[in-house]
């Protein structure tokens, strides 16, 4: 059996510690938050201003949706359409002309 | 299960030798992540069961009342149907005094614009800014609110003094109702955020932090290791974790739909591959410790008499065609693709055609599969997530497709949950109800197919070619943690039918799960994805891609995937089953 997702990865950081010198393993560190910086502060809110992506964004901004949930019980809207459906199938309209 | 682990210097490989003994109870992180998960859920019930609404039974019966006559009096959903529903939806344990405080305390880092310290304090005077300006938005929505009620009501009545017999008239009134509900939808979330105030975070952090590290620790301890250890290097993982809920937190980043997963690994990733994981850390950097824990969590969230929300088409949609994909994409990656781990191949195939990172997580815990491979499976999922949940709802909108079709076809397709209800609501209201419907029955499937591919795995995958297995050894090698997370499953699932789905919103899910238990259990993931990235090596995530194969296999089952949702949500919808899109 493999090595599964408990295991360590020890290796890694002994690996670069021996192998690059400090100061180099310290500018990359600053190199990549660089980059997060980057894509947080500018790509993503440029791109946020796009045609193609500007009316989902500001739809979910504007409407409080919580697009990173990862699961069905952290967000509202879910809970929302479960009580509707719920209702719609125990108290479906059937009064004169037929349901719409 | 004592597993005997060597280490093979040149590959990374361990080899297991399976028994069990009567120690394991005490000595196996599986069965701690059954007993912490089980203290948790216990907990939840404790606090939450005896403190439901003081009036529930009078407000659902009168609710309920209300909803049989309306139903009978019109042919459409009124607005005293849809008032009694709303009735329905404000019981909730979590709106008692306790729940209250639970839900302060255990808050997380919270949402923010321009300034990331936002996430963990603000002062009274930022405090009134944000509610003045939220008071100009709720104001605004309030009074569209009011002028959709009133155009509401005006049509509802012309129909009724037609006495719904007007086909003209009852459509005529059930749009503008629809158009009230979307108003009363935004004015409702508006007026949630009208009561901001000043909050420091940090106290109840290191007091959430310390809690976590001595509940692991104590596992850790009788586990036979060292509980300072532990703890010293538990401080750098949560610290991290916090790193990724305030990045998450961020206001851009949130409606990408990049969530703490993606942050936490991330972050992990960059200080293992640059300054290195410092040596300290590593005793608290115990991926399947927190997976495990978080996935009994889990559990208790699957509950099965969700499956049956919106009849035989949501089961057909969700729960024929998830595992059809999810099967077939496994074989086209083992005998076309030819994808070398078959964990990878099982973990992409869960995480693309069930519903991303949960059911990644989930299977790729009960096949063991690598740490690298699960990283794969969450990076895909982000970046198809991300791009699934803008295009989807525009070429719905191109080709005119009708939205509760289009909401089928998201709901069963799209990966991430939440990308499911923002892509959902976008089309319009009815379209996010079928959406997450469908969404949320996939949701529950999580369960069986956990435990479908824990068996499988232990039955056929890791065993000699042509050796055929006894139960016992299939006993043996079997992840117990599986039987927490199904045994959870199975407990609220049961307890959740018998006291009745509206009493069960208020006490479970309202309750135990969101109050408690989901809490933890975001943690308690985050805790992991930070270990996963703490250990892993970019290098050993960059052989995965040679050749493109997990990318092709993606591609390919996501394919499929859409053709087939949508020719499953045609049929049942427009097909075989039109009076349930009609109810819709």
């Amino acid at each position: 059996m493999e090595t599964t997702i408990s295991q360590r990865g020890v290796g890694t950081s002994l690996g670069l510690r021996r192998f690059l010198p400090l100061a180099w393993r310290w500018a990359r560190l600053f190199l990549c938050i660089f980059i997060i910086w980057a894509f947080m502060f500018i790509a993503a809110p440029w791109v946020e201003k796009t045609p193609a992506v500007a009316p989902i964004i500001c739809f979910i901004d504007e409407n409080y949706i919580d697009a990173s949930a990862l699961y069905y019980t952290e967000i509202e809207e879910f809970f929302e359409a479960e009580i509707h459906m719920e209702n719609t199938m125990n108290f479906a309209p059937r009064g004169h002309s037929g349901s719409l | 299960m004592e597993e005997k682990k060597r280490e093979d210097q040149n590959a990374d490989v361990i080899t297991c030798e399976a028994k069990s003994s009567f120690s394991d109870f005490w000595k196996l992180e599986d069965y701690w992540a059954i007993w912490l998960g089980f203290l948790l859920l216990i907990i939840g019930i404790v606090i939450y069961f005896p403190r439901g609404p003081a009036d529930m039974q009078e407000t659902i019966a009168n609710a309920n009342a209300t909803l049989e006559a309306e139903s009978q009096r019109a042919p459409f959903k009124t607005i005293a149907w849809y008032q009694a529903v709303d009735a329905k939806t404000g019981l909730k344990a979590t709106s008692s005094q306790l729940g209250k405080k639970i839900k302060n305390f255990l808050s997380k880092p919270k949402k923010w614009s321009a300034n990331p310290l936002n996430a963990l304090f603000i002062n009274e005077e930022a405090a009134e800014a944000v509610q003045a300006k939220a008071m100009v938005k709720y104001e605004a929505a309030r009074k569209k609110g009011a002028a959709a009620l009133e155009k509401a009501k005006a049509a509802e009545d012309a129909a009724s003094a037609a006495g719904f017999n007007d086909e003209t008239l009852n459509a005529e009134a059930s749009n503008v109702i629809d158009a009230w509900r979307a108003a009363h939808t935004k004015a409702s979330k508006a007026e949630s955020k009208i009561d901001a105030h000043s909050y420091n975070l940090i106290p109840s952090l290191i007091c959430i932090m310390i809690a976590l590290a001595v509940f692991f620790g104590i596992g850790w301890k009788i586990m036979g290791n060292s509980m300072t250890k532990f703890m010293a290097g538990f401080v750098f993982i949560f610290f991290m974790a916090i790193l990724a809920y305030i990045a998450e937190g961020n206001a851009t980043m949130k409606n990408y739909g990049i969530g703490y997963a993606a942050w936490a690994i991330l972050f992990g990733l960059i200080i293992s591959n640059t300054v290195g994981t410092p040596k300290w850390v590593m005793p608290a950097v115990q991926t399947e410790y927190y997976i495990k824990t978080g996935l009994v969590l889990l559990g208790a969230e699957i509950l099965f008499g969700k499956i049956l929300l919106i009849g035989v088409p949501g089961i057909f949609v969700a729960w024929v065609v998830t595992p059809t994909v999810l099967i077939s994409t496994y074989i086209f990656g083992q005998k076309v693709v030819k994808i070398p781990s078959k964990t990878l191949n099982m973990t992409i195939s869960a995480d693309m055609s069930v519903c991303g990172v949960s059911a990644a997580i989930a299977t790729a815990a009960a096949c063991r599969a690598k740490k690298e491979e699960l990283t794969l499976a969450v990076g895909f999922s982000l970046v198809f997530t991300s791009i699934m949940m803008i295009a989807m709802p525009a070429v719905i909108k191109l080709v005119g497709m009708p939205y509760i079709l289009g909401g089928a076809w998201m709901g069963g397709t799209i990966d991430s949950t939440g990308a499911v209800a923002a892509a959902g609501a976008f089309l319009s209201q009815r379209a996010l109800y079928v959406a997450a419907t469908i969404k949320m029955i996939q949701n529950v499937l999580i369960g069986v197919i956990a435990f479908g591919v824990a068996v499988y795995w232990c039955a056929r995958v890791e065993c000699v070619p042509g050796q055929k297995v006894r139960a016992m050894e299939i006993w043996h090698r079997f992840p117990k943690f599986v039987l927490g997370f199904i045994t959870a499953s199975v407990v609220f699932s049961v307890v959740y039918e018998y006291l009745g789905s509206d009493v069960s919103h208020a006490l479970i899910d309202h309750g135990a799960i969101r109050g408690l238990s989901k809490i933890f259990r975001g943690w308690f993931f985050c805790l992991a994805f930070v270990s996963i990235g703490l250990a892993t090596n970019f290098r050993e995530l960059k052989k995965y891609f040679k050749g493109g194969k997990p990318f092709i296999l993606y591609v390919c089952g996501q394919s499929f995937n859409l053709m087939l949702t949508l020719l499953m949500a045609y049929i049942m919808f427009y097909l075989v089953f039109p009076e349930i899109t009609a109810r819709i």
